[in-house]
């Protein structure tokens, strides 16, 4: 456990995919996808630092790939930077047709110098 | 799972209290022509940030601009400025960049090539996506 924190690795289930079509972000190209589903469609209460009971969305994993698609040709500009893994968040309309389509969420994904064709989806939160 | 779910709650606290001033994605389809060529202007300057892992604060320092102005740039505030301002701010980056220096000298190109008909201009457009995919 870390000090003052929840254990880490606390967070659902998390699926390794890869993306049906390559994205191209930042210059690199992205193949592979890491995605915290469970903490996605769940969220984490602030009090108790572990996963809700209620689910706040039900977005499927390819549901999560389809944001992602969002992301082919862009390059986006991140300060945050912790070793060799670099932090993004950004507003971004939800693609997904039905009950939230074009609402807008915040998504907060990393991606890692040494995995170049990796991304790691952290979180996808209502942002209304 | 590299972080902490207590890292995660601060770090979703810190977003939606930053919220306006993140990037929003959005489809572009739906955007005007000018807000496209705002935004593929700002790019350039974004992808010389991220290429050279710049701070903002370095940035404008070559842009001879505050951190604020450079920061709407990179979070691509495109309201915020005309295309004209950006293709002046751009000229000031190729001062410094020989990959912005060769696409502005492509966009004035671009521009003086005479309307041609239209299946000409598509057959072009798409050969343009095209190279710029395999490259």
């Amino acid at each position: 456990m870390k000090k003052g924190g929840q254990p880490v690795g606390n967070r659902g289930k998390v699926v390794e995919i890869v993306l049906k079509k390559a994205i191209m972000f930042n210059d690199c190209v992205i193949t592979k996808a890491r995605i915290e589903i469970d903490h996605i469609n769940y969220g984490l209460d602030p009090k108790t630092g572990s996963l809700n009971k209620m689910a706040r969305t039900n977005f499927s994993v390819g549901d999560i790939e389809k944001f992602l698609n969002l992301l082919d040709g862009e390059y986006l500009y991140t300060d945050d930077h912790k070793g060799r893994r670099s932090r993004f968040r950004h507003k971004i309309d939800c693609p997904v047709p039905g009950r939230f389509y074009q609402k807008l969420f915040l998504m907060i994904f990393e991606t890692d110098y040494d995995k170049s064709d990796e991304i790691n989806t952290i979180t996808i939160i209502p942002g209304w | 799972m590299r972080n902490s779910n207590r890292e995660i709650i601060k770090l979703i606290e810190q977003t939606k209290k930053q919220k306006k001033y993140l990037t929003h994605i959005t489809n572009k389809s739906r955007l005007s022509t000018e807000d496209k060529v705002k935004i593929s202007l700002c790019k350039h300057l974004v992808r010389y940030a991220v290429t050279r892992r710049l701070r903002l604060k370095q940035l404008g320092g070559l842009l001879k601009m505050p951190a604020s102005r450079v920061s709407e740039i990179a979070n691509y505030k495109i309201d915020k400025f005309t295309v004209d301002w950006l293709l002046h701010t751009l000229s000031t980056l190729a001062q410094h960049d020989a990959q912005t220096r060769a696409y502005l000298e492509l966009f004035e190109q671009a521009a003086e090539v005479p309307a041609l008909a239209v299946t000409k201009t598509k057959k072009l457009t798409k050969d343009l996506r095209e190279a710029s995919i395999h490259m």
